[in-house]
Formats: structure tokens, C-alpha cells, sequence
């Protein structure tokens, strides 16, 4: 053993010093801020978070953006507006969204419109100059119908305005051949208020009617500017941008409108199959017992139904409301987060931690809600974001078949319908809104499917 | 194990009875189910044999006797005959359309699924995956509608963009056969992406087993570890789907039928809910039958399942 005198022994640090430790330098990164960095790396997913993004904000504004109230005011009025081509402004320039189309009629008529001041600047090429001089030019006798292009809001408004394309084709019934366009105007007041607003482009005839009273009225027969009276603007100044529908919707509007509708639906659908479903699978599969057993019963008989028996059911016991879609998708709609939910916490309950937190005294719904639900939140959440484009999916299809029929808006299989019918004509009305579904299924997806891998690496890129 | 699957099956059984009753009390409980009709003797006949007057069970139990004695399922005020005729009529037209891209569609998805799995992260799985991605995606029926417009109306290069019907197999069989090009191809390729998204997770995720390691390090080629180990334990789960397909093709589908405009078991069931009064001896049919095809399809799902798999068959007694 050695010896050391203690006075030798010094103290290294002094007594009053202050020992500091370096704090570690390195970033704390959590559950979630590691999920994100994993999203994040993930490019696909992040481009598809973005287009979802401006999805959603035409969701909400969507449908403001354009002003169009006439369908509502006056749909006779509105649907002589039908079938108007895209036209969007400055786009219009570079010849796409110019609002052109091809049309087909008689060389009379073609001659008549060019000839007229109304039909003014609507023939853009495909109508020969020598019919439009003479429409019965010795080159053209065997061709009695023209394909035309034509500026196609000017063109529905000389139709609707001015003279119908069967004008030449009418023969020579008993009625007038102009009676589509013309508007019936009773007495003197009305002919006035529509002078003064300069609708009116000729009187063709007035008629003499006797009252009750014995007196003279006049009714005038008036070829009128459907455009100025639906939109007080002419042709030229009216934008559609993706065109109008049969009966003369804005397919914009309407597009946004039905999007609109299809996200509130699958919101709430998911929101509240989540809480349901989330709340009796946690019960069950936290306590089990006789409550499982009762429960794998159940969920047996309830998920063995048919969902499509359901939904027809239920339209035509309760017609279209937008809660009997909600009821019908929710009806069965919970059993999946159920079996999450459930096979979560009977994972978990028997965990370390789970003990742990009992032993130092918590509660059941402590345990449930503070220690087990949170592990169980990534995967909860990624199945969630694939539950949307789910809902969207089969929403769309039902539309499509019109058994899903939303008094507020055209869902937009509804629209793709439409479109379908008229395929053949219109084409635009088959490509916006099918462009927009597989735009959106495609985003939902890869924005789902990225977030899966996020929140669990170990699944990453097995689907 | 026999005694395992009794069990399952009469489980099964129950819970298709139960089903089917609440449909039918559901049905009966709606404000028009009982239609007022223009002809007295067919609806003192009708409300003879099903029992109008008496309570919902006791009509549910005339309903399945005239099932069982005269086999109708019902009386369908709009087509004007007996319900199962008319349905089991139309099935063939169904079939004829699905049976073809269902049985082009398994092999075909495989082979995809197999070549993503094998080439994962090369430049063919990245294809194949966008491809498998974007038609997942895309609703099915936006799919056909638009290859519609594209090469019916655009390019003009098929015959038709609907089905021939039985009288244009009569007029001129080739041409009418030519228009069920288009479909088959259409659907085949639109059933494709679900099952090859799964056969290429699930050999995927056989390819990195530990027993695959072993097969390798004793000296097979990894083609000859992949085809004799990998593929087969990837391809069990999939075998009862497969079979349960088969039975799901006699049930037709709504959209394609529309579509294509095929006279169908599809169409039936719109025209059903579309009607007015609705046809409810109609939809009770078709919900029963559909449930029937659903109960057949889980057992022979569960037979498969035992007969392919010995994890299954061993372990039976724990999984019940």
C-alpha cells in the first residue's frame, strides 16, 4: 500500500467551478419528423402532395371563380347556350381553346349567314368564296353540304338568334320556318323594356289579339340577341373555358362543383368510418373477450351484405340525399378501420410499455388513448389517405350508372356520363372531366402510397 | 380438418340466410313493394302465392318454398314473367363477355407480376410499376370510355364500339366477332394491374426469405431457386382468388354492360332499379343470387385454400 501524504492531494477543479456539459449537436429527429424527411426524399409523392394541393384549392374556389348565374335564372334560356366550345383568353391565340368547330349544313344556309350582317366573322375557313358570292356557282352544283369551321359562340348565337340551321331544310309546312328563334313579346311595355336594352334585332311580325275587355293588345313576334339577353355581352366577350354542357352548364363550374361534392362526401365518409370504426376496434380488441366474439359475428353478417344492394336500397327507400350516400358507405364503411383498429390493440396491449404505464397506475382509457393509440396513428393515417381516392373511385362509378344522383350538383361521373353520350360530337366534354378523375386518382394514389412507405420503412415499396 | 371447415361453411350458410332475410324484410318494408296492378286475376294470384297479406316472416317462408316446389323467385311486373327465367336468360350474354379477358388477364398479370419482381428497381419493373400504377388508378370506366372515343371515333379503326348483337352473329358472324375484339382486349387490360400489383409484392418479398438464401448457397442458379421455391409459395395466395373469379365472371357487371351495351345480368339489375314502380322481385333475385355466388366463392375459397396450401391443412385447428 502506498503512502500519500493528503496534503499533496489538490482538487482539480475548484469548488466554486461551474462543470458544464456540451450539449450534443446532432438534431433530436422523432417519429414524425423522420417520416417526413422519408416523404420528402420521395419525389413522386411530393409532386402528387402538390397537384393535391391545387386540387383542393380549386375545390374551394373552383366553383366561385366564374360568375354564371343563368342556369339558375332561366334555364330555357340557358340551354339555348349548349354545346359552346372551350375558350379560354389569351390561350385562344395560339389556336387551342379558340372556341372553333366543325360544323355541318346546307350551302344555302352557309351562303345566307355569310351574306348577313348578323352572321358577320363566324365562317372561318372551309365555305368556298365563290358559293358565298353565288350560292349556285356551277363548280359546287353536285355539293349541296359544307363542313364548316366556325367560331362556335358566334355561330349558337346566329342559330339561336337569328335563323335555325333547318331554315332551309323546314320545307314548306303550314309553320314558319324562324318560329325556334323567335321570342313572343305581349304589348307595349315588354316590346319597350326590350328596345330599351337593345335585345331586339328586327320585328317579324306583330299580331292583333282582343283582351277580355274587348281592347286591342299587341303580341310581337321579335328575333332577338340571345346573348345579350342572357349575358348582356356578345359573343366575342364570352368565355367559357371548358365549354358548356347540353343543357348550357359551365362544364367549369360544374367540373368543380361535382369535385367539390365527391371530397366533402369522402371526408366525411372517411371521418366518420374512422370514429366509428376507430372507437369499436380499440374497445374490442383492448378488452376482447365475449365482446370479440359478439363482434367477429357482426362484423361478419354486416360485411357479407352486398354494398351495391345497400346503396340501391336505401335511393329508393330515401331518394338521392346526400345522407342516404353517406349512410350507405358508412354502413359498411367502418368494418376496415374496425379491423385496424382492433388488430392494433390487441398488438399492443400486451407490449412492455403498455405494462409499464399500469403499473404505474393509468387508467384504460390512459393506456389506450396516450400510450397505444399514438403507435398505432402511421398506420392509421396512411390507410385513411387511401380510403379517399377509394371513396372517389367508387362514388364516380356509381354516378356513372346514375345510381348515385346528387340533387345539389353533377357528380363528376355524372359528367364523364354525359360526356360519353356525346362523345362523338363533343368530345370536350368526355376529356375534361375524365382528365380530371384520372389526375386526381393518380395524385390520391401516389400521395398515399408514398406516405405508407413514410410512416413504415419496413413496407416500403412492397406494393 | 373436415370438422374445420363444417364449421366454416356452416357458418357461412347462416349468415347467407340471414342476409337474404333482411333483405327481403327490407324489401317488404318499402312503401311500394306491394304494386297496385291493372289486372285483377294476376294479382289475386300473386298475392295468393306470395302471401301478401300474411306477416314478413311467413312470406319469406312462402317466398323460399315457391322457390324450392316451383322454382320461381318471383313474379317481374315489368318484363312480364317469372323473375328467374328471365335473369337465368340473360346469363350466357354476360359469360360470353368476361369469360375471355378473365382467362387472358390471370396468365398475363403473372408474367408481369413475375418480370417487375425478378428486374425490381431496373428500368422494366419502373415501367411496369408506372403502368400498373396508372391503370390501377384511373377508374376502370374512364379507361373504356375514352380507348372508345380514341379508336371508335378518332381514329375510326374498329368496327363498332359496342357488342354485336345475336341477330348481327346472324347477319355476318365475322364482322360481329370482330366487334368483340375491342372489349376483350379493353377488359383484359383493365383486370390485369390489381393481380400483378400482388404477385409482384408477394414474390418480392419471397425473394428476400431466408430459404431462398439457402437454396442459393447449396448451389441452384437463382432462375432455378426462383421457379422450384419462390414462385410457388407466391402463387399460393392467389390460387383460391383465382377460382373464385371464375364463379364471380357469371355475374356480369354493371359498367361493362353498359358500356359495351351488352344485353346482360347487368342490364337487368339497372333496368330493375331504374323502374317505376322498381322491380323488386328483380333485385330480390339478383342480391339473393349474388349472395349465393359470394357463398360458393368463400367455400370453394376455403377448400382451395386447404387444398394448396399444408400450412393451412396443418394448422387448422388453430385458426378457427
Amino acid at each position: 500500500m502506498m503512502n500519500i501524504d493528503k496534503s499533496k492531494l489538490v482538487l482539480v477543479h475548484g469548488k466554486d467551478d461551474v462543470i458544464t456539459d456540451v450539449p450534443l449537436e446532432t438534431k433530436e429527429i422523432g417519429y414524425y419528423k423522420d417520416s417526413w424527411n422519408r416523404f420528402k426524399k420521395n419525389k413522386a409523392s411530393l409532386v402528387a402532395f402538390i397537384i393535391i394541393c391545387f386540387i383542393m384549392l380549386f375545390v374551394i374556389i373552383g366553383p366561385e371563380l366564374k360568375v354564371y348565374d343563368l342556369p339558375t335564372r332561366d334555364s330555357n334560356l340557358a340551354r339555348r347556350l349548349r354545346y359552346l366550345e372551350p375558350k379560354i383568353p389569351v390561350l385562344e391565340n395560339f389556336g387551342i381553346f379558340d372556341g372553333t368547330r366543325e360544323m355541318k349544313a346546307g350551302k344555302q344556309f352557309w351562303h345566307h349567314m355569310a351574306n348577313s350582317d348578323f352572321g358577320e366573322g363566324i365562317i372561318i375557313s372551309g365555305f368556298p368564296q365563290e358559293l358565298i358570292d353565288d350560292v349556285n356557282h356551277p363548280d359546287y352544283a353536285n355539293q349541296t353540304e359544307f363542313v364548316v369551321l366556325v367560331d362556335s359562340y358566334a355561330f349558337t348565337n346566329y342559330i339561336e338568334s337569328y335563323m335555325p340551321v333547318t331554315y332551309y331544310s323546314a320545307g314548306t309546312g303550314e309553320t314558319d320556318p324562324l318560329n325556334p328563334v323567335l321570342q313572343t313579346l305581349n304589348g307595349e311595355e315588354e316590346l319597350q323594356d326590350f328596345l330599351d336594352k337593345n335585345y331586339i334585332i328586327d320585328i317579324h311580325r306583330v299580331i292583333e289579339l282582343t283582351d277580355s275587355q274587348g281592347n286591342p293588345t299587341y303580341q310581337y313576334k321579335v328575333r332577338v340577341d340571345r346573348f345579350k339577353m342572357a349575358l348582356n355581352q356578345s359573343p366575342e366577350d364570352t368565355y367559357f373555358w371548358l365549354g358548356t354542357n347540353k343543357d348550357g352548364l359551365d362544364l367549369f363550374t360544374e367540373l368543380w362543383k361535382g369535385a367539390r361534392i365527391s371530397i366533402i362526401m369522402a371526408l366525411s365518409v372517411v371521418v366518420i368510418n374512422a370514429v366509428i370504426g376507430l372507437t369499436l376496434g380499440s374497445l374490442v380488441g383492448y378488452y376482447g373477450g365475449v365482446l370479440d366474439l359478439l363482434f367477429d359475428r357482426l362484423v361478419e353478417i354486416i360485411g357479407s351484405i352486398p354494398f351495391l344492394s345497400v346503396l340501391v336500397l336505401l335511393t329508393l327507400r330515401f331518394n338521392n340525399e346526400m345522407w342516404v350516400v353517406l349512410v350507405a358507405f358508412t354502413a359498411q364503411g367502418w368494418i376496415g378501420s374496425y379491423g385496424t383498429g382492433r388488430m392494433q390493440f390487441y398488438r399492443f396491449k400486451n407490449r412492455e410499455y403498455v405494462l409499464a404505464a399500469r403499473t404505474l397506475g393509468a387508467s384504460d382509457a390512459r393506456i389506450m388513448f396516450k400510450h397505444i393509440l399514438p403507435n398505432t396513428l402511421g398506420l392509421i393515417v396512411t390507410s385513411y389517405a387511401l380510403a379517399i381516392p377509394a371513396f372517389v373511385f367508387s362514388e364516380a362509378s356509381y354516378s356513372f350508372l346514375g345510381i348515385i344522383n346528387y340533387r345539389e350538383a353533377l357528380s363528376v361521373g355524372m359528367l364523364i356520363e354525359q360526356g360519353r353520350a356525346a362523345m362523338h360530337t363533343y368530345p370536350y366534354l368526355l376529356i375534361w372531366p375524365s382528365l380530371y378523375i384520372a389526375i386526381l386518382m393518380i395524385a390520391f394514389n401516389l400521395f398515399g402510397n408514398g406516405l405508407r412507405d413514410a410512416f413504415n420503412p419496413s413496407l416500403r415499396g412492397v406494393e | 380438418m373436415t370438422s374445420y371447415l363444417l364449421k366454416r361453411m356452416g357458418l357461412m350458410v347462416i349468415t347467407f340466410i340471414i342476409t337474404v332475410f333482411l333483405f327481403f324484410m327490407f324489401i317488404k318494408l318499402m312503401p311500394n313493394s306491394q304494386p297496385s296492378l291493372n289486372d285483377p286475376i294476376l294479382e289475386e294470384r300473386l298475392r295468393a302465392k306470395e302471401g301478401w297479406n300474411e306477416p314478413i316472416p311467413i312470406q319469406f317462408g312462402m317466398w323460399v318454398r315457391n322457390i324450392f316446389t316451383e322454382g320461381s323467385f318471383g313474379f317481374s311486373l315489368n318484363k312480364r314473367q317469372d323473375v328467374g327465367s328471365y335473369y337465368f336468360s340473360k346469363m350466357p350474354a354476360s359469360i360470353q363477355i368476361n369469360i375471355i379477358p378473365y382467362l387472358l388477364s390471370i396468365p398475363i398479370a403473372i408474367g408481369l407480376g413475375i418480370l417487375a419482381a425478378l428486374h425490381k428497381n431496373k428500368w422494366i419493373d419502373n415501367i411496369i410499376s408506372v403502368g400498373i400504377m396508372v391503370f390501377i388508378s384511373i377508374p376502370y370506366f374512364v379507361v373504356i370510355v375514352v380507348i372508345q372515343f380514341i379508336f371508335y371515333f378518332e381514329l375510326g379503326w374498329l368496327p363498332d364500339y359496342v357488342v354485336a348483337t345475336a341477330t348481327d352473329f346472324q347477319n355476318n358472324y365475322w364482322w360481329a366477332l370482330s366487334t368483340y375484339i375491342m372489349p376483350v382486349a379493353v377488359l383484359t387490360l383493365v383486370a390485369v394491374p390489381g393481380l400483378a400489383r400482388s404477385v409482384r409484392a408477394e414474390l418480392t418479398e419471397q425473394l428476400t426469405q431466408d430459404y431462398m438464401l439457402l437454396a442459393r448457397s447449396k448451389g441452384l442458379t437463382k432462375r432455378q431457386a426462383t421457379y422450384r421455391h419462390a414462385l410457388k409459395n407466391a402463387l399460393v395466395p392467389f390460387l383460391p382468388g383465382i377460382f373464385i373469379g371464375i364463379i364471380g365472371v357469371i355475374n356480369g357487371g354493371l359498367i361493362t354492360e353498359k358500356l359495351f351495351r351488352v344485353d346482360g345480368t347487368g342490364r337487368i339489375y339497372l333496368d330493375a332499379f331504374q323502374a317505376i314502380p322498381p322491380d323488386y322481385a328483380m333485385l330480390m333475385l339478383i342480391t339473393t343470387f349474388g349472395q349465393f355466388v359470394a357463398l360458393l366463392s368463400g367455400i370453394v375459397g376455403d377448400l382451395s385454400y386447404t387444398l394448396f396450401d399444408p400450412r393451412v391443412r396443418f394448422g387448422s385447428g388453430k385458426i378457427s
